[in-house]
């Protein structure tokens, strides 16, 4: 009952040209499933859930907590909102934006979930289906960010420049943005595409294409280009077995970066 | 109650939200709830005690006034619990008992075995119960992160499949209350348990424990040493109160505990005296090998010049009033102390035999294994009813709990018996354990270990 009357709210809100009776019982029934598969700790994002494990604990270190108003921080490629709630969890106000609509359909569901409505995380965790360009042209969203998040996202990208142009734009000066991705080295030919998706299957195939992948010298000159200063970069590793991630020196294949704007 | 059109309907039993709700106001689950409350990274998460009773005065504590008759030996590690909680003072302040020695004897030879620690070292204190719940309790108040409500029992709880959903506790005037984490410090019985529905292990020991308090004599006028003998029944222990006073745990078979809890006080004293110093049992040819072997043993220092404290127990002089009380015995253990949304702590995740006084210290070691993985959530922004995280604290506390219960249910097993050749076994073993300083040593560390 609820998710049904909240996805005809949200279609008549961004999708003004299909009419509300045409959303049909198996469509919500479908992003229910899809929900569920982003909030499985198991499940197909089991690897972006134990990312969880230490990127949580980066973002909340290196953004400020508020003394009396909750910080704000924007999600760029939120997916199933697997980042965004967990932050917002952490008492940061979350705006999670993707170009995925049934991926920001999921999160929204799971928006209306009573473990979220109940412990009142929701009233700081808002999910838009747009792209950042558009995001970030509406006056109210520029400079406006107390934290700019992008994860696991830049390496799927089509205009890597303008992305990035567009991540700095929604943060306020000297508020920090946090990357992940994966560098493009044969070690990540190796790890990231021929391990992950055809032999352990982190990752479901085809989903990563390995020319999109970017170094850390490039993207640092992509967000100086932007107004942004590199103030760190670590690198990433994933253990398959335990499922966990842990801070390594080399930046070969997946790595974190923190650039603060100018 | 907000719906997305903008209506607010009020419900009739509206259902309160908390982060996390401990049910079960007892030593353990006081313990929590002073952990949680005193939490950084809890503070700015809801937790709620809920307490069947009403929570002990500490004016009742006083010197001078009557001890109540249900103590626990606590361990050096869980003294650096309290410590750490911030109520140490305050205990300690009313009364506790430094115990810097432990002497373990048998009815049916001269083994025995001594753990003894420096001067300023404890072995154990020995503390009232409802001692500890108090000023745990008085404590909370502390705390502005965390509610308590007292005389509330429950009526029912659901826990769900998934973290999409809420554990949820009914009461029994009718409040409904939801929470991300719900914890089972319930006992032994815990609802929380049943409803949790993981697979329990239990069997009784045919065994009650008797407790009482006794008034005692020592030769040095100083109470300091922690007596067990083991008897056939089970095992008798006498726990410093004061220097003229002790707590009694008797573990003896379910018709000898109901006789002796009706006995009139001064034939009561002389079967205890006999318990403790009775010869009857001793079987003569093991005491020889014993005495040959200790003869031959190069390790052996203590065999000559005993400790002024000696090996025998004090004399009990008389029994307090209406301080006898008994309890049947059991072993218990959930296969796993967690499920979604849910964690077991204390007896009711576990239960074991006191003969070692460790049943409680093992609740508050589960007390801060989950409360250091409940930081880690918190602080990785996980849901803390995630089982990702909540497995954690079901391996490391199964992990610490079971060889002590294991062991302790072993101990029990084979002092049970006065067969010779299981009484000849546990002789030699107890003796050439007690004469090897070294693995004693490594042993007794262990035990007080995580420090």
């Amino acid at each position: 009952m609820l998710p049904l009357r909240t996805l005809q709210k949200l279609s008549s809100r961004f999708h003004s040209t299909i009419a509300t009776s045409s959303i049909d019982a198996r469509e919500v029934a479908k992003f229910g499933d899809l929900s569920g598969e982003w909030a499985d700790e198991l499940g197909s994002f089991h690897a972006l859930h134990s990312l969880n494990r230490i990127r949580v604990p980066w973002i909340v270190d290196n953004v400020k907590q508020g003394e009396k108003t909750s910080k704000r921080l924007v999600d760029v490629g939120s997916g199933g909102g697997l980042l965004s709630i967990p932050l917002a969890r952490s008492g940061f106000d979350v705006t999670g934006i993707d170009a995925t609509k049934q991926a920001v359909d999921a999160a929204r569901l799971s928006l209306q979930s009573a473990p979220l409505q109940r412990s009142r995380i929701a009233e700081r965790l808002r999910f838009e289906h747009t792209s950042v360009e558009n995001f970030c042209q509406k006056p109210e969203n520029k400079s406006a960010y107390d934290g700019v998040v992008a994860s696991e996202i830049i390496e799927h990208v089509a205009d890597l420049p303008g992305f990035i142009g567009s991540l700095a734009e929604l943060a306020r000066p000297g508020a920090p943005i946090f990357i992940t991705t994966i560098n493009r080295t044969w070690a990540s030919k190796v790890a990231a595409i021929w391990l992950a998706e055809n032999i352990l299957k982190i990752v479901p195939s085809g989903v990563h294409d390995w020319e999109k992948f970017i170094t850390p010298v490039e993207l640092t000159a992509h967000l100086e280009n932007a107004g942004c200063r590199v103030a760190a970069i670590h690198g990433l590793m994933f253990h398959p077995i335990g499922n966990h991630w842990t801070w390594i020196e080399s930046t070969q294949c997946n790595y974190a970066l923190l650039a603060v704007k100018k | 109650m907000k719906l997305p059109g903008g209506t607010i309907i009020c419900a009739r039993n509206a259902s309160s939200y908390y982060d996390a709700v401990i049910v079960g106001g007892g030593m353990v689950g006081n313990a929590m709830a002073c952990s949680l409350g005193a939490k950084k990274s809890f503070q700015s998460k809801s937790v709620l005690l809920l307490d069947a009773g009403r929570s002990p005065s500490l004016s009742s504590f006083e010197s001078g006034a009557p001890f109540n008759n249900r103590v626990v030996a606590t361990s050096p590690t869980s003294i650096d619990i309290f410590k750490k909680l911030g109520v140490w003072e305050r205990i300690n302040s009313h009364r506790a008992k430094k115990v810097n020695r432990l002497f373990v004897f048998d009815s049916c030879s001269t083994s025995e075995i001594e753990f003894e620690r420096g001067q300023n070292e404890e072995v154990a204190y020995i503390i009232e119960n409802d001692l500890i719940v108090g000023s745990l309790y008085e404590k909370l108040a502390d705390y502005k992160n965390v509610d308590v409500k007292t005389g509330a029992k429950v009526e029912v709880c659901s826990i769900p499949n998934g973290l999409e959903n809420m554990a949820t506790i009914k009461l029994e005037n009718g409040d409904v209350i939801e929470t991300s984490l719900l914890i089972g410090a319930d006992g032994v019985n815990s609802k929380v348990r049943h409803a949790s529905n993981v697979d329990y292990t239990t069997f009784n020991y045919n065994q009650h424990g008797l407790v009482g308090i006794v008034n005692i004599e020592t030769a040095n006028g100083k109470n300091e040493t922690a007596w067990q003998r083991f008897t056939t029944l089970g095992p008798v222990a006498l726990l410093p109160l004061s220097d003229t006073i002790s707590g009694l745990t008797w573990s003896t078979s379910p018709e000898e505990a109901q006789r002796l809890k009706q006995l009139p006080a001064d034939q009561f004293v002389d079967e205890l005296n006999s318990a403790l110093f009775s010869q009857d049992d001793q079987l003569p040819y093991v005491n020889q090998a014993i005495f040959a072997l200790n003869k031959m043993n190069p390790f052996r220092t203590e065999t000559f010049g005993r400790k002024a404290e000696g090996t025998t127990p004090p004399h009990i002089i008389s029994v307090q009033d209406k301080s006898r009380a008994s309890f049947p015995l059991g072993f218990g253990n959930a296969h796993s102390y967690i499920t979604t949304r849910c964690a077991l702590i204390g007896d009711a995740a576990h239960r074991m035999h006191p003969l070692a006084g460790q049943g409680v210290n093992l609740g508050w070691s589960d007390v801060q294994i989950l409360d250091k993985i409940l930081g880690d959530a918190v602080r990785e922004g996980a849901d803390i009813g995630s089982i990702t995280y909540l497995r954690e604290y079901d391996s490391a506390a199964q992990k610490h709990n079971l060889p002590v219960m294991v062991s302790v249910d072993l101990l029990n097993r084979i002092y049970r018996t006065d067969a010779p050749a299981i009484v000849a076994a546990r002789a030699f073993g107890l003796n050439a354990f007690n004469s090897l300083g070294p693995v004693k040593n490594f042993l007794m560390n262990y035990l007080s270990a995580h420090r």
